[in-house]
């Protein structure tokens, strides 16, 4: 703006109320809930529309290539790397494929948008499995395109796809071999709709997700019920695994685990801080 | 805070946290209630952000401010807080919960009785769009360019609603 600023401008240095209103008991309120274990979250961000079926689609994606030793996953040789110490944000040019095993967030980023023909994604968070095997998380949200399979009005609403990459060592370089997706809808309220034996509703504690890349299952999703701060997984011999909870600065919460492909019969529960079930697979 | 003591954290210590929150936490409750008008749903909201930037101090990329940063959170979670129709929480166990249902006009007594002077009464007035423009521009003295990453939006749009908001402002404070 060229204009100089009117003199109100001053009288809008203060805050904007006479009380202090982040007081120190809030200060540390914030502080304790942000250092405890889990996540606590005060209230829920969410709007309960109805009481939800949650859905656990599994699908089974077996496509033959070089893989990771069975025997190697089957010891849960799933190394998380935690994030790079530098966040470059150094763009690659597409002939400039990185030759290094230990690439940065924005590496990875760039990598899983290069096959991406909507908008971008953004990577929520990657694992290792073994040394030659990287899963990244992901997620993309965009404006419905489209002519609506079903008459209804969708004006307003956006699709929010999550996916997750395989991404092996191969010739000096990391080389997507395989990905999985699933997609749901935010109307125009926030409220997250999901499709429940063909029918939509509105999902308000978890979005679970279920697919297989290799000898690998996933389980990844969205939590919409604050009270709940943890998901266990529990496959068909009582081994239980935390899932990853991932806080976004897009204001959601996702999650993500990985496991060896034991054959089905998982169980996904979403627990509160206290370890109580507030979901659970019927 | 140095803009590049959190660029290369993979964690964050306590301590960081304790001196983001002292340094930003009353700039980012006045941005979550800018937008929401709300006083519970702030406090929420604030405790949400930093829960977040406990959690995810890598999301900060370093070409933005600090403060850049927190607000675009604050935003985000802001909108998704307002986007519910209203916020009910229904458990399991009998955990109390929280209620906004504080009417609009109990927030507009307490902007009247409680603004700390004539021109943010005026702001409150404003729409939603407008009134955060005018906020990150005025209080928080930031540039047109860092308010459009903010918002997600073009530069072109957020002068736009600059003068907008000012035009606005002009007309509420000669009513008054």
């Amino acid at each position: 703006m060229s204009q100089p600023n009117p003199e109100w401008y001053d009288a809008l240095q203060t805050n904007p109320f006479k009380e202090t209103t982040f007081t120190d008991q809030l200060a540390y309120k914030v502080k304790r809930n942000a250092l405890a274990p889990g996540r606590n979250r005060s209230v829920p961000h969410r709007l309960a529309f109805i009481s939800a079926a949650i859905i656990c689609v599994l699908g089974i994606m077996l496509i033959v290539s070089e893989r990771e030793s069975v025997t190697a996953i089957l010891k849960g040789d799933f190394t998380s790397i935690s994030k790079p110490n530098t966040l470059s944000s150094r763009i690659m040019k597409t002939d400039q494929v990185p030759t290094e095993r230990a690439l940065t967030d924005s590496d990875w980023e760039q990598l899983i948008n290069e096959r991406e023909t909507l908008s971008h994604r953004d990577m929520l968070y990657k694992q290792s499995v073994g040394d030659n095997v990287t899963l990244v998380f992901s997620r993309r949200i965009n404006d419905i395109q489209g002519t609506p399979v079903v008459n209804r009005n969708t004006d307003g609403h956006q699709a929010i796809t999550l996916a997750v990459d395989y991404f092996e060592w191969n010739h000096q370089r990391w080389e997507w071999s395989q990905g999985v997706t699933y997609s749901l809808q935010r109307d125009r309220t926030g409220a997250l709709i999901v499709l429940d034996h063909n029918k939509e509703i509105a999902e308000e504690r978890l979005v679970k997700a279920g697919s297989g890349v290799a000898d690998i299952s996933l389980f990844y999703g969205m939590v919409v019920d604050p009270s709940i701060t943890q998901i266990r997984i529990t496959d068909n011999q009582q081994v239980q695994q935390q899932a990853v909870i991932i806080p976004y600065e897009d204001g959601y919460t996702y999650w993500f685990a990985a496991k060896p492909n034991l054959g089905d019969g998982y169980q996904v529960e979403g627990l509160d801080a206290a370890g109580n079930a507030v979901t659970t697979d019927d | 805070m140095r803009h590049d003591s959190l660029q290369h954290l993979t964690e964050m210590d306590p301590l960081t946290l304790e001196n983001l929150i002292a340094q930003y936490g009353q700039e980012v409750w006045n941005f979550a209630y800018a937008i929401t008008k709300n006083r519970s749903m702030s406090d929420d909201i604030t405790q949400d952000v930093f829960i977040q930037v406990y959690r995810h101090v890598t999301s900060f990329r370093g070409e933005a401010s600090i403060k850049t940063w927190l607000m675009r959170i604050t935003r985000n979670i802001s909108y998704n807080y307002r986007n519910s129709a209203f916020v009910r929480k229904v458990l399991l166990i009998g955990v109390v919960s929280n209620d906004y249902s504080h009417s609009a006009a109990a927030e507009q007594s307490y902007i009247e009785k409680e603004a700390a002077n004539h021109v943010w009464k005026q702001v409150f007035k404003l729409p939603t769009k407008l009134r955060e423009v005018i906020v990150l521009h005025a209080k928080y003295q930031l540039s047109l360019q860092e308010i459009a990453a903010i918002l997600n939006i073009p530069e072109g749009t957020v002068k736009s609603r600059l003068f907008s908001a000012r035009k606005k402002m002009s007309a509420l404070m000669k009513e008054d």
